[in-house]
């Protein structure tokens, strides 16, 4: 018997979009929970993986001379 | 330091006990540079002469190889795979072993993936103009390029998980990420999208029919903008943006929520190419909803680059690759928030098959893609041939032409877009079309045709501008193919494959390239899923209709001239139910009507006239034999010189290859078509008599043709659609056939 026969007999099938939706929903809150959870000194570490030692050691001496610039 | 194994063998690593020694590989990068600026340039060019037939039908050349139907799509192709699929390379090939720290997997591997791919895109170049389609945008190509793509993309895949896998630092960087989920979700697309039956050599039918086939082409239509055009793009300006601004992105937290909700967003909404046709309403609103939603991820993701420029907002400007980038993040934010206010039922309504969705593909193509490469290129081949750029104001020239060239393509497509569409839909006082000649509503807009070829000839000139400035900086400077690296060796949490304690599932993820790749999967998956099995499963979702029966032999050979011309990429075959179109085409399109379509013909563009009803007794659009014989020999000759159609004067001369017949009509039996068993045998002699009743026709009107030509096929086949619905079921005629047997007794 071909597959299709046996999706026919699904029960309720019309509810797939819904439940698409919730899991998705539930997925997203969690992640935003997590998210918003997480240690801002990790996610800044990572964020800084682009760059070599040398650059952002740089970026560390360019920040402090603006907020030395912006204190004056 | 380097030592000397490193340089006899780039790949092999010194160890010193606390740091390794390895060598990234240039020479992939570069090669992959190289192709992206020679593919921009011909695909730009196949572009700017689709352009100019559109706006002088005279550049068609009366040539089959270099008409419209087939030029367009080699432009779309040579644009989406071949310039920003091979920039895609270029950036991931260098910023993947950048973050990873570590060399690329296999150099063979990366060496395939490169000329592997420079092979699809020459094949593509030349079945594409010799007329092998499968007629699906941007799924053109036929069934033995598809299996060459498969390959090559498993080839990238199997190189990029390698590399991850073989990384010497804990963390993926969220650029990976973005391309994890590109090779993921394109495989996908590819794979189900492709699902053919070869009949020939270069000739295969979809398995699926009608809006079947609709939804799974536009579901991978709308998702090869998404992963081939969108997440890809976003992982490089996730690396390059911040080497540029020379600052870290703005929120890493805001990039892991904009992934997530942007990969499993995006793969729901591509039923927003079908509002109002034949697809049931529960999967469009599902398009609709989804498309407005994906506003949120894909802007969340756009003031993250912006933002990324805080602090450097006065290096814009000054810099020209600064001012590519932000352009560029720019138009994704425009297109983004365009592409949900487009899939909104009511202005769909007003934008679909006009100028309005050339335009907004062009915000996100011109503007989006093409300033990201030139912007990546322009800061990658002076640091990768340690030189500085040749001349920076050139480049800024080719910013200002290149933003300008945007401008005046995109602003005269909406104007045209406006113009026509009202036009369309436009009643007089009678209560009758104001504008029941198409052509009308084409001659008004074609000084805005004249001017988007302004907008690319500008584009173009800016494009070839950045070769002269990148060939003067690479003759300046000097790239080795390997360059020197080094980083700490990889601790042992990262192959750790327990998640540890204390340690939360995403972290745990975040280092399981594997586990990343799965959860990606069903991330993308559960859309496509939740919108397909409904519709194949439940038979209530596509009515039939007992009129509608298959084609005839000679029909489906004019359907194939059909597909090869790429008459669908001008002509649609779907009445919307609106009063303006009922009233122009006749009645409204119904799924039914297309179960036997493999593979699905409705379009998305109307240059030319909706044809669904073309062979409709009861339509304006009905015509005779003869008229659409001259019409499709010389176009213009029937329309006062008015028409923009290319001439297909070779449809008359060509003979159809009758040797091919039998295994085409197998082919749609096996696909399901109810022709009788063992027809295959009988079907070029029924086709033979049906071309001999048209030529027949036609000799009395003084126009000699064989039966058995491409253009008597083509004209069986327009005659053919639509007529089905103005005829009474099987059943209805053996009924009212008895009755007169009845009566006459």
């Amino acid at each position: 018997m071909k597959l299709s026969n046996y999706l026919e007999h699904i029960e309720n099938i019309e509810i797939f979009p819904i439940v698409g939706l919730v899991i998705f929903m539930a997925f997203f809150v969690l992640l935003l929970l997590w998210v918003f959870k997480s240690e801002k000194a990790v996610m800044d570490e990572h964020a800084s993986m682009p760059f070599d030692e040398q650059e952002i050691e740089l970026q560390h001496k360019e920040q402090t001379q603006n907020s030395n610039r912006h204190g004056q | 330091m380097q030592t000397d194994k490193t340089n006899q063998d780039p790949t092999a690593v010194a160890n010193d006990g606390l740091v390794e020694h390895f060598a990234y590989d240039n020479k992939i990068v570069k090669y992959f540079a190289y192709a992206t600026i020679f593919w921009g340039i011909v695909g730009m060019l196949a572009g700017l002469l689709a352009a100019l037939q559109l706006a002088f039908p005279v550049f068609n050349f009366e040539l089959a190889y270099t008409s419209f139907g087939r030029v367009r799509p080699v432009h779309t192709n040579a644009i989406i795979f071949a310039f920003v699929g091979n920039g895609i390379f270029m950036g991931a090939y260098y910023s993947l072993q950048r973050v990873l720290q570590t060399r690329m997997f296999n150099d063979k591997l990366s060496l395939l993936n490169f000329w592997g791919w420079q092979l699809i895109i020459a094949t593509a170049a030349v079945t594409l103009l010799m007329g092998f389609t499968t007629s699906k945008e941007y799924a053109e190509l036929e069934w033995p390029v598809d299996i060459m793509i498969a390959v090559v993309w498993i080839t990238f895949g199997w190189n990029m998980l390698g590399t991850i896998i073989k990384r010497r630092v804990k963390h993926i960087y969220v650029a990976v990420w973005f391309y994890i989920a590109t090779w993921v979700a394109i495989t996908m697309l590819h794979v189900v999208n492709s699902l053919e039956l070869p009949v020939g050599p270069f000739k295969s039918y979809s398995v699926f029919a009608g809006v079947q086939d609709a939804l799974v082409q536009w579901w991978y239509g709308h998702n090869a903008v998404g992963f081939f055009l969108t997440t890809p793009i976003l992982g490089l300006m996730y690396y390059f943006l911040p080497k540029i601004a020379n600052r870290p992105v703005y929120s890493y937290k805001l990039s892991i929520v904009h992934f997530w909700a942007l990969i499993f967003i995006y793969i729901w909404t591509g039923p927003h190419h079908l509002l109002y046709q034949s697809l049931p309403d529960w999967a469009q609103s599902l398009g609709v909803v989804f498309s407005v939603m994906l506003i949120a991820p894909s802007w969340g993701g756009m003031v993250n680059g912006l933002a990324t420029l805080r602090g450097a907002w006065d290096r814009v400007r000054d810099s020209a690759v600064l001012k590519f980038i932000v352009v560029a993040v720019t138009a994704y934010g425009m297109s983004t928030f365009e592409g949900p206010m487009l899939s909104i039922k009511s202005v769909n309504a007003l934008s679909h098959f006009t100028d309005w969705t050339i335009a907004h593909v062009h915000i996100g193509g011109m503007g989006w893609n093409g300033f990201m490469i030139f912007g990546i290129l322009y800061w990658l081949i002076p640091k990768m041939f340690n030189t500085n750029l040749y001349s920076e104001k050139l480049a800024s020239f080719h910013f200002w032409i290149g933003t300008l060239g945007i401008l005046l393509y995109a602003v005269p497509l909406y104007w045209a877009a406006f113009t026509q569409t009202l036009m369309w839909k436009d009643f007089n006082e009678l209560g009758k079309l104001a504008n029941p000649i198409f052509l009308d509503t084409v001659t008004q807009i074609l000084p805005l045709y004249h001017t988007r070829v302004l907008g690319g000839l500008l584009y173009l000139t800016g494009a070839v501008v950045m070769v002269v400035n990148i060939w003067k900086t690479i003759a300046a400077g000097n790239c080795p193919d390997d360059e020197p690296a080094s980083a700490p060796a990889l601790r042992p949490l990262v192959v750790a494959a327990a998640k540890a304690e204390g340690e939360s599932y995403h972290r745990f993820i975040e280092r399981r390239p594997v586990q990343f790749t799965i959860l990606s999967l069903v991330a993308v998956a559960i859309g496509g899923i939740v919108e397909f099995v409904p519709l194949f499963a439940i038979q209530s979702n596509v009515p039939t209709i007992a009129s509608v029966r298959p084609y005839t032999p000679l029909e489906l050979e004019g359907r194939d001239v059909y597909v090869s011309e790429g008459c669908n990429t001008c002509h649609s075959q779907q009445v919307r139910p609106f009063r303006s179109e009922t009233e122009r085409y006749g009645e409204y399109s119904k799924a039914g009507e297309f179960v036997y379509d493999h593979p699905f013909l409705w379009g998305s563009k109307r240059t030319g006239p909706d044809l669904a009803r073309s062979g409709n007794p009861n339509s304006l659009m009905k015509k005779t034999n003869f008229w659409q014989y001259k019409h499709l020999v010389n176009p213009q000759e029937m329309t006062n010189g008015q028409s923009i159609m290319p001439p297909y004067p070779w449809l008359a001369e060509n003979e159809l290859d009758l040797d091919a017949t039998p295994a085409k009509i197998r082919g749609m039996m096996t696909l399901g078509v109810p022709y009788a068993e063992g027809y295959d045998t009988q079907a070029v002699d029924d086709l033979r008599k049906q071309g001999q009743e048209i030529a027949a026709d036609l000799r009395g009107q003084n126009i000699e043709v064989s039966a058995t030509s491409e253009i008597v096929a083509l004209i069986a086949y327009l005659q053919r659609l639509g007529r089905d619905i103005s005829e009474a079921a099987p059943e209805a005629q053996a009924s009212a056939a008895e009755g007169q047997d009845d009566s006459s007794k």
